[in-house]
Order: structure tokens, then sequence, then C-alpha cells
């Protein structure tokens, strides 16, 4: 029904609207909800903005960037108890849901939902068993830049061109080379680094004031010190030099000081873009089109780095934070075979390599193990059947214990582990035709799930397995429970999300403000607040566009940056 | 490779002798809509791969009668024309000019201090101006055409890492080529600190092969810089070229494996007769070879896996003629692990004994290696063993032609 891009630092929900791609705005006019958990001092849950804004003035009480720990068996502890990333995602899902269900004015019950292309699987697993906790059934895990290529197919459907997506979000970066010809987005390679991102652009600029400037933030101010660093680099896709508050001094930043403090960063996208271009056996000029998605792609080193890498001017005629939540939405109309799409296909490749763990025969009866040996290659078309096969050490050897590693070294203690196959029978008796030798078959489907088979081809007998639960993965009881356990949580009352977002947002301001102006909204707040508890509609509103009118001057240039950046 | 890879015609419903990429195009959007991947898995496989090859074939057609430009050498080499671009005399500065032509002046008339100076003068406008790197490197080419020794002999290991850098990857190969056959491990050792040492990593096309031929030569000089120098390049070379050039790499990693405990010299023989170029035969020289074996059944006990390997790749009565010449010791852990002694302190004792022999012959043999390290290091400083005029000649040939001898270069994305 839906489609939901589940960001770093932001999240959004789109349908289709009359055969068109659209992204819902939430109760506060907005596109994109804050992807942040917080509890507010009552112990109601804050979820979105209220929870971005309170995590300002109170860092301790909630999460974001939560996204960067999924797959991961991290805990965050706030509000008397302990946080799952898994269950701050769930939170968003559901909110992301609840949006949909108000604006259609119907249930939803299932979603695409986008990760990015380098999300190995424990990742999308813990993806996956997030949208089950708030109560979505999972179509399709697509692909971010997958879905950024299908919004702009969709648009663009007869155009014949070779695509490089360059998604760079909050958290996460990912390249994908596509073609789109007669109706097909065919992706061709995918590469990325799932943790790089906006996010620590901004960590790299925190870093490089402190180191320049000799500041740095008092811990209760880290929140709001996030948030004007923030501010600063939007300010500098537009301005070449500006200044950051830093309790009484204004310090200077320019582009350069900023493209110097993160060089480290960009330095390490062009090795993925290239290792893209590389493995699709494809050149810079045979690109039509470079599509930029994802906030931090903005960044005037961003496409200054394209125009020198790729020799080409990248496009954004499609809104960079909105383009994957559209791509989400036609998938959807794929998924569910819609007029609204026609006959537009879509193919996909895994992004990683997977193979198994091998010993390197030296000689016959010396060994060397432990190395990686691939067998469905990275960026290959999916879905996809392919299989090798191996022999046993030594011909009184009966088992062999298959290994399945997913990465791209050479060895596989430096890749990731998705589990064993066990396979028995294999000792050499007379008379046999291959003897010790198995059949290893992987098949790895749209969802990316593997499945593992083996036969021994001395007996025909086979063993397999199917790698729905990967490594930290929950069971059908552990996903039941986490429910129940979500279950309880006193969500804030959505009538008054408006107000509760308006509270913290004042909060943020007055510990933005000083002297006479911090007196007077403190003024404001309490007016409000008292109208909040006595429950007084009347009072509540009136006093409530009081303090809007009054903090208005103070974000509209905060507002300006924000509209006039998503209209680039 | 099944059936529909190796006649995707029939799959795809075209004629193999006019249809065009635009067909292939056509035939695949029209055919998948009809199976889709998310509906019919087997039927998309097929087709998929149908097309795929399908559109390889064409690629591969094209590029046999000069249609498509050779995409295969480098397909991530920056698009602008260097070599119209900077070498073109009018853009290069006089100053260039003067030392390239004092530099080629000083060279025919033998006077290595003036050699010296003007390419000391290149080098430093090439550090200060990166845009010259490709002109520097064609002229040295070209300058040291005849005398590739003396060019090695004069070259530093930081222009090669500023070519390398560069992107101006032909000298860096042809050097490779002439220390490989020279035996000179100092330098690629040097290179391969500088490669694995890149943070980012060096990972153009050009460079991932130079960096898996460079694994491949030291393999014997250096087992465990090879080692590291492969784990690195690993990741970075696409999915075909891994293909096509690991399994050679690890055969050779696994070979010096074998051949590891001896000294460098002895290495060094057996990675030339074992692992001889693509168009030679291997010819064993017996006195050489009496020489060598002597060392290796000195060292080496019966169950050595490496005596298994050269029984294989020597004829049977040579090698049946060497090791009845030269018996190897029987392996003695062994022989006292199967001696079941009855009692325990007899046996402890007669394992000390044994380990402490071991220990005094590994101490022995350390020394002995360094020794020998010592004067292979000396013998690659003064270059004493140039290569032969002929050897030059052939590199020389090779690398004009921009072809080397190594099958690693000779990769096509495409080639299965």
């Amino acid at each position: 029904m839906i489609g939901i891009d589940l960001g770093t630092t932001n999240s959004l929900v789109a349908i289709m609207r009359d055969g068109i791609p659209v992204v819902l705005e939430n109760e506060l006019g907005e596109t994109l909800t804050p992807s942040a958990v917080a509890v507010a001092e009552d112990g109601t849950v804050l979820v979105g903005r209220a929870a971005k804004d309170r995590l300002v003035t109170a860092p301790q009480d909630g999460r974001a960037f939560f996204k960067r720990d999924l797959g991961t068996d991290g805990r965050y502890s706030f509000g008397k108890r302990k946080w799952s990333p898994v269950e701050c995602s769930a939170l968003i899902l559901q909110e992301m849901k609840r949006i949909a269900e108000s604006r259609l004015g119907q249930k939803v019950d299932s979603a695409v939902i986008t990760v990015p292309a380098y999300f190995h699987d424990s990742q999308r697993a813990a993806t996956a068993e997030a949208a089950r906790i708030a109560g979505l059934k999972v179509e399709r895990l697509l692909n971010e830049p997958t879905a950024a290529a299908l919004a702009y197919g969709f648009k663009m459907p007869g155009d014949e061109s070779t695509l490089l997506v360059f998604d760079l979000g909050g958290g996460t970066f990912d390249v994908t080379l596509l073609e789109v010809f007669d109706g097909v987005v065919e992706v061709k390679a995918s590469a990325g680094e799932s943790r790089l991102g906006g996010e620590d652009y901004t960590d790299a600029l925190s870093a490089w004031i402190a180191r320049e400037y000799h500041f740095v933030p008092p811990p209760a101010q880290a929140g709001k010190w996030r948030n004007q660093l923030e501010q600063v680099k939007r300010r500098l896709t537009q301005e070449e030099r500006t200044t950051v508050q830093a309790g009484e001094l204004s310090l200077p930043v320019s582009r350069e000081d900023f493209r110097a403090a993160t060089a480290d960063l960009t330095g390490r996208l062009w090795p993925v873009v290239r290792r893209c271009l590389r493995d699709a056996g494809v050149t810079a000029k045979h690109l039509s089109n470079v599509l930029l998605v994802g906030g931090a792609s903005r960044m005037p080193l961003i496409i200054e780095g394209i125009r020198d890498v790729l020799q080409k001017e990248p496009q954004a005629n499609l809104d960079p934070d909105r383009v994957v939540a559209l791509g989400a939405a036609v998938q959807q109309a794929l998924c569910e075979g819609s007029e609204d799409v026609g006959d537009l296909v879509l193919t996909d490749v895994c992004p990683h390599t997977l193979g198994v763990m091998v010993s390197k025969q030296l000689a016959p009866g010396h060994h060397d193990p432990g190395y990686f040996e691939p067998v469905i290659d990275r960026n290959t078309t999916v879905p996809v059947s392919r299989s090798k096969n191996f022999n046993t050490l030594h011909p009184q050897q009966d088992e062999i214990k298959i290994q399945v590693y997913q990465g791209e070294s050479r060895m596989v203690n430096e890749n990731l582990k998705i589990g064993e196959v066990n396979i028995k029978g294999l000792r050499h008796q007379p008379n046999q035709r291959r003897p010790g030798e198995v059949d290893v078959r992987f098949t790895y489907d749209m969802n990316g799930l593997l499945e593992v088979e083996v036969t021994n081809l001395s007996s025909g007998d086979k063993a397999n397995k199917v790698f729905q639960q990967r490594p930290g993965a929950m069971t059908e009881a552990e996903i039941s429970a986490a429910l129940a356990r979500l279950a309880p949580l006193k969500l804030h009352p959505r009538d008054s999300l408006k107000n509760r977002a308006r509270l913290e947002r004042a909060n943020r301001l007055f510990a933005e403000l000083t002297g006479p102006m911090r007196a007077e909204l403190s003024d404001f707040i309490d007016q409000f607040e008292m109208a909040l508890s006595m429950q007084d509609r009347e009072r509540i509103s009136s006093s409530g566009e009081d303090l809007d009118r009054f903090m208005a001057p103070f974000f509209r240039a905060e507002e300006e940056d924000r509209d006039s950046s998503s209209s680039l | 490779m099944n059936e529909s890879e190796a006649f995707p015609w029939s799959v795809l419903g075209l004629n193999p002798t006019s249809a065009t990429e635009r067909d292939v195009k056509k035939a695949y959007a029209i055919l998948v809509k009809q199976n889709r991947p998310d509906r019919d898995s087997e039927a998309f496989q097929r087709i998929h791969g149908a097309y795929e090859s399908a559109l390889a074939q064409l690629q591969q057609a094209q590029r046999e009668i000069g249609m498509a430009p050779p995409t295969v050498d480098a397909p991530d080499h920056p698009s602008a024309g260097w070599v119209q671009g900077v070498s073109s005399s009018s853009v290069l500065p006089g100053e260039w000019q003067v030392a390239e032509s004092d530099m080629r002046q000083a060279l025919s008339q033998g006077d290595s201090a003036r050699l010296k100076e003007g390419l000391a003068k290149m080098r430093e406008m090439a550090n200060a101006n990166p845009a010259l790197v490709p002109a520097w490197e064609q002229s040295l080419l070209q300058t040291f055409e005849k005398d590739f020794a003396q060019l090695a002999q004069t070259i530093r290991g930081d222009d090669v890492q500023l070519m390398i850098r560069e992107r101006c990857e032909h000298l860096p190969e042809a050097l490779l080529g002439f220390w490989h056959a020279t035996g000179s491990r100092l330098p690629m050792e040097a290179l391969a600190d500088f490669l694995i040492g890149q943070k980012p990593p060096l990972d153009y096309h050009a460079t991932v092969l130079l960096q898996a031929r460079l694994s491949l030569y030291l393999a014997f000089a250096n087992l465990s810089k090879a080692e590291q120098l492969t784990n690195a390049v690993f990741p970075l070379m696409p999915p075909q070229m891994r293909d096509w050039i690991l399994p050679r790499l690890e055969n050779r990693l696994a070979l010096a494996k074998i051949f590891r405990t001896l000294p460098a010299e002895s290495r060094r023989y057996w990675e030339q007769n074992l692992c001889p170029n693509e168009d030679e035969t291997i010819v064993w020289n017996e006195p050489e070879l009496r020489t060598q074996f002597r060392e290796l059944t000195m060292r080496c006990p019966a169950d050595w896996p490496g005596y298994q390997i050269l029984s294989e790749v020597m004829p049977k009565p040579l090698f049946n003629r060497m090791t009845m010449q030269f018996r190897p010791q029987q392996p003695k852990v062994q022989a006292t692990a199967l001696t079941k002694e009855p009692t325990f302190p007899k046996f402890f004792i007669h394992a000390l004994i044994i380990l402490a022999l071991l220990a005094f012959r590994n101490i022995h043999s350390c020394s002995d290696s360094t020794e020998r390290y010592r004067s292979d290091r000396n013998r690659n400083l003064n270059n004493s063993r140039p290569m032969s005029q002929r050897e030059i000649q052939e590199m020389l040939d090779k690398l004009k032609a921009r072809k080397f001898n190594e099958d690693l270069l000779k990769f096509s994305p495409r080639e299965k």
C-alpha cells in the first residue's frame, strides 16, 4: 500500500495517487519526519520532529541516527529502559504507517521499505523485523538507489540512458549504475559504504572547530551545538563563508575550511564510485546522467567532486530528499501489479559476494585453511542460482562443514559469516564415480534471501538450508516479545502532537536565546503550558498562536535554509 | 555456460548476423516483461543470461572489426587525452625541452654526471607540476629505449610512485618486468610497501592489474609481502578480473609457500624453473640442478610436499636420478612419534634432544639465509647481473607493442 524511506536522519512515506507517486505530509505539514525517538518528562514517547527538538535540550532522553546501528546488538538507555535499534526503527515505521492511515482514511498493513544498497543481510533482516513489530508486512526491501532510479525511470521511461545514482544520505553512502531502456530499469552494479554520510561530515566539522578554535561545547550543549553545525553545513551550500556562534564568540567558517576538514571523508567516496564503474564495465564517458540522492549530496564539494571525477554535471531535477520515497511508492504499485506503472520492469543485483570457506591445497596432504571462495560474485543480477564443486581434503574425511560467508576479502576472517551447512557420507568408497566431491549451489532471490544446497555427488544425498535467520536475527517468539514490550508504551496523544512539537520547539529556542528575549519567551511558554494543563481548547489555541508568532522570526532563517536547499 | 548463454539468439528470437545492440535490448525488454524476475525466476534467469551473452558477443564482434575503441585496457581511464594534450611540445615549458635534449645528449655521450643533472631537473619540474608527469614518463621511455638497465639504475622509487599516482603505468609496468627478470627484490618490495600503504587504495583498472602482477612477482622473493598485497588488491578486482587472474596468482602463492623455507637464491632458481613465462619452455640444466638439489635435500626431509610437485614437473628419469643421487633425509619428528616409546621419560628426553637439534638447525639456517639475503642485496644494488641484450630487446619490443609477456594484461572484462 505504501512506500517508506526509512532514513538515518529523516523518514518519508509515499503513495501512488492518480498514477503519480506523492510524498505524504505529517500533521505538522512536513514531508520529512526526523528519525528520532525521545521520552518526555511525563514518560510519554515522542517520535519525529518533537523528539528531535527534545533531543536538543535533553540529549540523554532519546536517540537519533539509530539506523546506523541496525543489525548490531547495541542498546540505548533512555527513559528508564533499554531500547534496541530495531525497536526505535519500529516506532518510526509505526509513525509512517499512522501518517499514511490518517491521510488515506483507511488501514495500511503492508509496505515497500527502502534500505541502503550496501546493507548486508543482518541489517536487512533487522529492518524487516522493525517493520513486523510496527505491524507492517514487508512487500519488498528495495535498495535506495534503485528506488531513486525507479522514480527516474518512471518519469522518463522512453529515454535510453546509463545512469549513475550517487546516494549520500545521513549515514550511508551508495553508488549504483543502471541502464534504463524500453521500460526496463536494469541495475548493473552497486557499491557503497554503510557507515559514511552527512552525519560524519557534521562530526568532522565539529572536530575541525575543536582543533582550529579550541572550542568544545559543554556536554549539556552538545545537541544544540550539533544543530548549529547542521545549519552551518546548510548555509555553506549557499554561501562562501559563514559564522558559527560558540558561546560568546562568533567563529568564521568558509567553504574551503569545510572542504579541508572533511577531505578524508570525501576521499573515501571516489573509490566507491570507481569500483561501481569498474564492476559494471563502464567508463565515465558512457554515463548519460548522474542522479543525486540524499540530503548530503547537495554539498558543493560533492557536486564539484563529481564534475571532476566523472566529467559530468550532476542532475537534481528530482528532489534528492524525496526521490527514494517516490521510488518506493512506484515499487509498491509494481508489486500490486497496478495499472499506473504499466509494464515497467526492475532488475537488481546482489551487492556483495557470497561464497564459502575453503582450504587451499599446497600439495597432496598439505592444506592452508581460511580462504574465501566466491560462488555468487557481487553485482550479479538477481534472482540467480550458481554452483561450484568442492572436494574433501583427504579420502578418510566423512563430513564437510560448508561455511557460508559474505564479503570482498580474500580471507574469510575479514568477511561476514552467514551460517553453515553440514553434509556427511563423503568417505571414499570403492567404485565411486566422484568420491568425496560435493556440489554447492547458492540461490539468491530478489528479497536478498539465500538458499544453499549441498549435493554429495557420489551418493546423490542433499543437504540444504535457507538463510532467513541471519546472525542476530530474531525468532518468531522474540518478535512477539518485542511487540509486547512496545505495546504498553504510552505514545503521546495524537491530537496534541502539534502542541507537543510546538512546546519542544519553544524549549529548543529557549536554550538558544539569552537576556530579555529569553525572559519574554519564557512567559509565552508558561502561558501555553498552563493552557495545556487546563486542557482548555480555546486557550491552548490562542496561547499557542501567540507563541508561534513570537517564535516565527527566529525560525524563519532556518526554514528558508531548509526550503531553498530542498529546491536545489 | 549453459545453453541460453552459448546460443542466446534463439532465446531472444533474433538473427545473429543482422541483430544490433538496439534489437537485443528491445527483444529483451519484451521478453522480460512477460517473464518478470519476481514471478518466474527460472525463465528470467534464462532470458537474462541470453541477453548478457548476446551483448557480450556483439561487443566482441565490434572490437574485432575495430568499431569500438578498446575499452578493455582501462575502463576507468580519464577520458581526457593527455597524450595529445600535454606531451605535444607546444604546451611544454621551454625549460623542460632544454632538460630533455640535455639528458639525451648526455646519454649518447656517456656523460653520467650531466645525465643525472638533467634527470634531476626533470624530476623537479614533474614533482612541482604533476601535469608534466605523463610527458616525463614518455620522455624517459623514449630516451632510454636502448638502455633500459641504465633507466632502472637511475630511476628512484619515488619517481615510480609519482607516476603510478598520476596514472602513468607504462613505465612502472616495464620496470616491473625488468626487476622481475633481473631478480631485483628490493625495489619491488619498496613498491609493494607503497601500494599497500595507500589509503584509499590506488584502484584504477591499470593499477589493480599492476598490483596483481607485482604480487605474482614477489611471491617467491617475499611471500608475506606478496600475500599482503594480494589481500589488499583482492577487494579491488572486479569479479571478471578475479576469475581471470586469481587462480594463477593463488597457484603461485601456494607454490611459494612450499618453497619458502629455502634461502633466497634457491627460491629464485626454483621460481624461474617452475614458473616460466608464457612463451618459454623449461630447460633443466643438469649441473645447476644438481647443486640446487643438493641444497634441497639437505634442508627438506622426505615428506616435504615440494618433492611431489617436482616429481610432476620434472621429467621422470631426471627426477629419479636426482633423488637417487641426493636422498632426502627421513623426517625425524614423525619417526619419533611413530616409535611408540613405552616409558614417558625416555621418550621425553628423546623429544628434547630432537627439538634442540631442530632449533639449532633453524638458527643455523636463519643465519645462513640472512647472509644470502645480504649478498642478494649487494647484487641488486650494484646491478652486476644486467639482462642480456636479447632480453632487453625483447622487453622493449613488448613495451612498444604495449603487450607484456604476462597474460595478466591480456584481460578483457567480458571474457570468461
